[in-house]
């Protein structure tokens, strides 16, 4: 480092110490050697536990809540959606193709009442396609169909659930292995640090679609080896955050503290950095759904997603997509309940994260 | 203190700024200067007013812009292989003959042929025709690129031309048996050429109209080695174009009139533009826009433009089949293969599923690919075979459970990637399983090279597959399906269907009506033993400028951009 | 300093070698091979193996591309071009993803720090959500619905900018893919921003910073934003990578000629050479971006001490 460098490090740690308040407990001045269970006894007692209080929190966020409901009411939906539609998913019913959607009731008010606008060369046509169909009155597509003429009411319920699924387990990897990783070689730093980054390096440094297409190609094509592909270089993302926050906060007082104290690098990286930046990382965790679901969708593009004819929200997107000028209504409904999805979890993720803070308590 | 921070402060943040800024405005200054798609270390590229089409100009350039669903692969008339690279290979080039879109080769390159009577020496006398850098187009620049062609150690795959057309000592020097010297073709003197036969081929013109074919000038082709046809100043052409700009793997392609072209004097346009559109709907709203005057319809787009007076659909010769393996168990079995080949409705799937002309096919050799001299095509005189009956197909697959002892078989089929042949298995998919309760069809779909590959290595069970006709000809479906063909990938063998198609590149060849006959019945053998499944004849929807005039299609469905005319 | 770069120079050249390497092992696995068209024979593919060292065993093949590689020469493409030198492939491609990729960052990223800012600053607001929204939008819909809709908005309704790029008019014809390419680093960048800053605003020495007297603009510029940086270029600097090596699906709907449709058809197609050589590309600026993250670190957050820490451990 040149003096400068150095001057200017030392003149902000200054001030970064200047700004800390101390606020002194009786415990802090204790022997380390009493480890693990001072610095337990050093943790101010809460009237009520950690995790009861933050669910207080969570239930006073209005947009959390809200999430909530929206996101359960999915996964309802695409639980039972499938089933009550009276269609199979890979259902083709001859003559059924791209009909516009059609819902009891709201046909009444002239919305949704199987006719759409098709944007023909020549102009604008009408086309109501049930009025074709011979017993066509008793026919509801209620999102619709697509253009083998599946119903895409349960296509898209059907897909959600599967999209739900490589959504769950991206999180799940997210947060355990990929915040580990980030967290373990962020605390102990050096030489652990150096060899772990240099395996992030060397596995995010081959592109993705190489590994994630050779794993596809030699295993069976399927929904397990799909996840399996995106979950071996999905964790980079979050580990690299979580290192980052541990690299951070670990020489903040409150850590350097705890470390004279003789806490142990388990207690320190969950007890005392986890908390605060957990917040973070459940908003990255929030990204890697997304990325998830559009990896694999990804995949159907290039021909190596989901076998046909099972549908994914990617799949009956980017399918839908080659008939969007012609046929929006197609991908409309599947690209809202990915949006609702997004939405929702992310605001979920937002509440958590203000809930999980220690520092919004006192807000 | 606050003064030091502040600065630093600014100055992290500027080198944080700076460091995303550093690693794209470097590179960025590059080709702003010299554009892409220009030819390298040319300077004088940036000619926005040729490459953009002014919208609502006062004269309409007298240029023809074509849009293109992939990159070329090669600009070198020898490894030209795939439609696309043939499409702007043929372009830039012309060989002793020329097809047009009555699908007649007739001389280009050649003022005249003498054929000797048993018609196994061909002498082809040469027009005064030069090469884009002034050089005379020589007899032994046809004797190189042919010599070339049959080398084992270029491992061509159109070397196979060779073989159709039956050239002397073909077979022996692809093989490696005989040098490529002993290769039937000669230059008598500059303007010369003599080609020799094993046998005469009554439609050896067609093959040879092919781009394979076609001369290349031996010093240049040499002296640019791997360079070769990467840039205008690495291209040689003789054809109705000219490059102007290009780099390996263009989207986006310039070419102008050749005035040295043999027949310059039916070349209209000033030039034309190849642009890459991979999507479909992007395609459209550039034609839209005026950007493209030509361009191909997928599925959905077909249907909007269904009604537009600018919709041509086009037949194209090729044929798409389901390809049974033989040797899988259960395909073996002769009702179960007719019962699968007769259980889906292939008229609903080209109306509904399809929906850009494509036409069902009940039949091996493709309508237009053969046509006799009277000018009756091959499929009106010829009974279909295989045609979709689901009550039928029941019944053979009831046999076929009784024969095979099992109530339910299932099959694997191979699909390649793309939207429309999805569509369409998933369409055959559903049919199966629907009518034929028992049969379960599960989809692998994979790139096209990687189906191709599983199925030369006999690695599948049931692939949905195509075959473009290389020439006019019945022959070039059914020689497919001969005993040890290297395309008959379903290894299906019948003796007396090889009798029958050999004969009728050997003795029959000038017995006209017989050769017929035995080219019609070879077809019903196939149909009778379920050979193959035949889906479809696949069709493209064309959207052409009011306009453009003069574009013209071949029999086999390519896009004939030469004679092109651009109306003001 | 200087040695603690030089020291991780030569850590990112072994890795570099180390991935090489994997590639190979990697591509050894891939089923098929380039030379599958239709009508080769058998012998030809042989022949078309021995040309091109492909029966070599893999270590020879290792070898004979380091060395190659580090002489500037990338070999030929097998497949998708036949036989045309991999470097001018490159060299009039990669510029064109680069550009594009970059403007793409500089735009998602100023636009995403922008509204995270907002969003963090007025926090519990409807700039707030309405930031929120936008970037959870941006993450939602796919790119390719997005590009599409822009070309139909911006190229064929309100014809602003052509539909699809042309080398004629490299900046004017990149804008709309552009756009569409900054979506998700705007959304990504906004959403971490706005976490970060609001963790940032709430801690110590924030509050002493304001109780001091700071505030506005310079409190935010200074003492929060510098902070919140970190992660913001954590998140940033894998997505710059993925981002200047191309993206596929942009590139296809604008018809780009960038390379990330060559990766893709590059694989489909197993033409290896292809393969290898945009990998050790995309490896190379990954690597140097993350090697240019680590130092930033250090030099952003003082505290952090890395050079400091690593050089004398």
């Amino acid at each position: 480092m040149t003096m400068q460098a150095e001057k200017k490090a030392e003149n902000s740690a200054a001030e970064a110490l200047a700004a800390e308040e101390f606020a002194f407990d009786e415990h802090d001045f204790e022997f380390a050697a009493q480890g693990v269970a001072a610095v337990r006894a050093a943790e101010p007692v809460l009237p009520v536990s950690f995790t009861k209080e933050a669910l207080l929190r969570l239930a006073k966020n209005r947009g959390a809540l809200c999430s909530l409901f929206f996101i359960l009411l999915i996964v309802l939906l695409a639980l039972v959606g499938p089933l009550v539609s009276g269609y199979g998913y890979s259902q083709q019913l001859t003559g059924h193709d791209n009909m516009a959607p059609r819902i009891q009731g709201l046909e009444k008010l002239g919305i949704f009442n199987g006719s759409e606008a098709v944007p023909m060369a020549t102009g604008v046509k009408i086309v109501n396609k049930y009025e074709k169909l011979q017993g066509g009155e008793k026919v509801y597509h209620w999102f619709g169909t697509d253009v083998l003429g599946r119903d895409l009411f349960t296509r898209t319920w059907e897909g959600t659930r599967i999209s739900l699924f490589i959504a769950l387990v991206a999180v799940l990897i997210d947060m355990l292995f990929g915040m580990s990783y980030g967290l373990i070689s962020g605390y102990f730093g050096g030489k652990v640090d150096l060899v772990m980054q240099r395996i992030v390096e060397v596995l995010h440094g081959i592109p993705n679609l190489i590994i994630i297409t050779l794993l596809i190609i030699v295993l069976k094509p399927g929904l397990p080896t799909i996840i399996l592909a995106l979950m071996l270089t999905g964790w980079i993302g979050m580990s690299r955050v979580a290192r980052a926050q541990m690299l951070k906060l670990k020489e903040q007082e409150f850590v350097l503290a705890a470390r004279t104290l003789g806490a142990r690098p388990f207690f320190l990286i969950s007890k005392e950095v986890l908390p605060n930046i957990i917040g973070q990382l459940l908003v990255m965790s929030m990204f890697s759904i997304p990325s998830a679901i559009f990896s694999e969708a990804f995949l159907a593009f290039i021909g190596i997603g989901i076998p046909v004819p099972m549908a994914s929200l990617g799949t009956i997107i980017s399918d839908s997509f080659k008939s969007l000028t012609a046929h929006p209504y197609m991908m409309a409904f599947p690209v809202v309940v990915l949006g609702l999805l997004m939405l929702s979890f992310n605001l979920l993720a937002d509440g958590l994260r203000d809930a999980l803070d220690p520092r919004m308590k006192d807000r | 203190m606050i003064n030091t921070t502040k600065k630093a402060l600014s100055l992290l943040l500027a080198l944080a700024l700076l460091a995303i800024l550093a690693g794209c405005a470097t590179p960025s200054a590059t080709p702003a200067s010299s554009a892409p798609a220009a030819s390298a270390g040319e300077t004088a590229t940036a000619e926005p007013e040729s490459s953009a089409p002014s919208e609502g100009g006062q004269t309409r350039p007298n240029i023809v812009h074509l849009a293109l669903e992939g990159e070329a692969a090669t600009l070198d008339t020898l490894k030209a292989e795939d439609t696309i690279a043939l499409t702007v290979s043929g372009a830039l080039n012309v060989g002793l003959y020329i097809r047009d879109a009555d699908g007649v080769a007739r001389l280009a390159l050649a003022e005249s042929v003498d054929k000797s009577e048993d018609n196994l020496v061909f002498t082809y006398h040469l027009k005064d025709a030069v090469w884009s850098n002034g050089e005379a187009i020589t007899a032994h620049d046809f004797v190189f690129s042919w010599r070339e062609l049959a080398d084992p150690a270029n491992a061509l795959q159109y070397s196979i031309l060779l073989r159709t057309a039956a050239v002397l000592n073909a077979n022996q020097v692809i093989d490696g048996e005989l040098p490529k010297e002993e290769l039937g073709i000669s230059a008598l003197d500059d303007k010369t050429l003599e080609v020799r036969f094993e046998r005469p081929i009554p439609y050896v013109e067609t093959v040879l109209s092919m781009g394979s074919f076609f001369p290349v000038n031996e010093a240049f082709y040499k002296a640019q080695g791997d360079s070769y046809g990467t840039s205008p100043e690495t291209t040689l052409s003789n054809g109705a174009f000219l490059l102007k700009s290009y780099q390996p793997s263009a989207t986006f392609i310039e070419m102008t009139k050749n005035p040295d072209y043999v027949f310059a004097e039916r070349i209209s346009v000033d030039g034309l533009t190849y642009q890459v559109v991979k999507d479909s709907q992007q395609a459209v709203l550039a034609y839209e826009n005026g950007d493209i005057d030509v361009v191909v319809l997928g599925g959905e787009q077909a249907e909007l433009y269904s009604d537009a007076p600018e919709f041509t659909p086009v037949l194209t010769g090729a044929l798409w089949f389901l390809s049974p393996n033989v040797a899988v168990p259960g395909l073996d079995n002769l009702n179960l293969r007719k019962a699968l080949a007769l259980s889906f409705d292939k008229e609903a799937l080209v109306k509904t599923v399809l929906k850009d002309g494509s036409i069902p096919a009940d039949y091996v050799v493709t309508r237009l690919t053969h046509v006799t001299a009277d000018g009756a095509d091959f499929r009106d005189l010829t009974q279909p075979i295989l045609q979709a009956d689901k009550a039928l197909a029941k019944e053979f697959w009831q046999k076929a459970q009784e024969e095979l002892g099992l109530s339910e078989v299932s099959f694997t089929l191979l699909v390649e990637d793309n939207e429309a042949t999805i569509n369409a298995s998933q369409y055959l998919q559903a049919q199966i399983q629907e009518n034929l309760p028992g049969v379960t069809i599960t989809i692998e779909q994979m790139p096209k090279k990687n189906r191709v590959e599983r199925m030369a290595a006999q690695d599948y069970e049931l692939a949905l597959t195509r075959w473009g006709p290389d020439y006019s000809d019945a022959t070039t479906f059914l020689d497919l399906f001969l005993t040890g063909s290297t395309y008959n990938y379903g290894g299906w063998s019948n003796a007396e269907y090889d009798g029958l198609v050999k004969a009728a590149s050997a003795e029959l060849v000038n017995d006209i009506p017989a050769r017929l006959k035995a080219l019609q019945d070879a077809e019903q053998i196939i149909g009778a033993e379920a050979a193959i499944f035949p889906v479809y004849q696949k069709a493209n929807a064309y959207l052409i400028k009011p306009y453009v005039k003069g574009i013209e299609f071949t029999t086999t469905g390519a896009l004939i951009s030469r004679y092109a005319v651009i109306e003001q | 300093m200087a040695a603690y770069i030089f020291k991780r120079a030569l850590i990112a050249v072994l890795t570099l070698l180390l991935i090489v390497l994997i590639l190979f092992v990697l591509m050894a696995f891939l089923p098929g091979s380039p030379f599958n068209d239709e009508r080769l024979t058998v012998e030809q593919i042989a022949t078309l193996r021995a040309k091109y060292g492909l029966d070599q065993p893999l270590l020879a093949q290792f070898w004979s591309f380091v060395k190659n590689t580090f002489s500037g020469d990338f070999g030929v493409s097998y497949a998708i071009q036949k036989n045309v030198p991999i470097s001018s492939l490159l060299s009039g491609r990669l510029p064109v993803s680069m550009r594009i990729g970059g403007q793409a960052i500089l735009l998602g990223s100023l636009l995403g720090l922008v509204l995270g800012v907002i969003a963090a600053l007025k926090h519990n607001t409807v700039w707030d959500t309405f930031c929120t929204v936008l970037s959870v939008v941006g993450v939602s819909i796919p790119s390719y619905v997005f590009a599409l809709g822009l070309s139909y908005l911006f190229g064929f309704k309100l014809k602003w900018f052509p539909i699809l790029y042309q080398s004629a008019l490299p900046f004017h014809s990149s804008v709309l893919a552009t756009v569409a390419l900054s979506l998700f680093t705007m959304a990504s960048i906004a959403r971490f921003t706005r976490t970060e800053l609001l963790e940032v605003l709430s801690s110590d020495y924030i509050l002493f910073a304001q109780s001091r007297g700071i505030d506005g603009f310079r409190l935010i510029a200074r003492h929060a934003l510098r902070n919140a940086l970190i992660p913001v270029i954590t998140v940033l600097a894998p997505l710059v990578v993925g981002l200047m090596t191309g993206s596929l699906v942009v590139e296809r709907i604008f018809s780009v000629p960038g390379v990330g449709q060559l990766l893709v058809e590059g694989i489909q197609a197993n033409d290896y050479s292809v393969v290898t050589a945009l990998s050790f590309v995309y490896s190379l600026i990954y690597i140097a971006i993350m090697l240019g993250v680590d130092i930033l670190y250090g030099v952003i957050d003082p505290r952090i001490r890395l050079a400091k820490g690593e050089v004398q451990p």
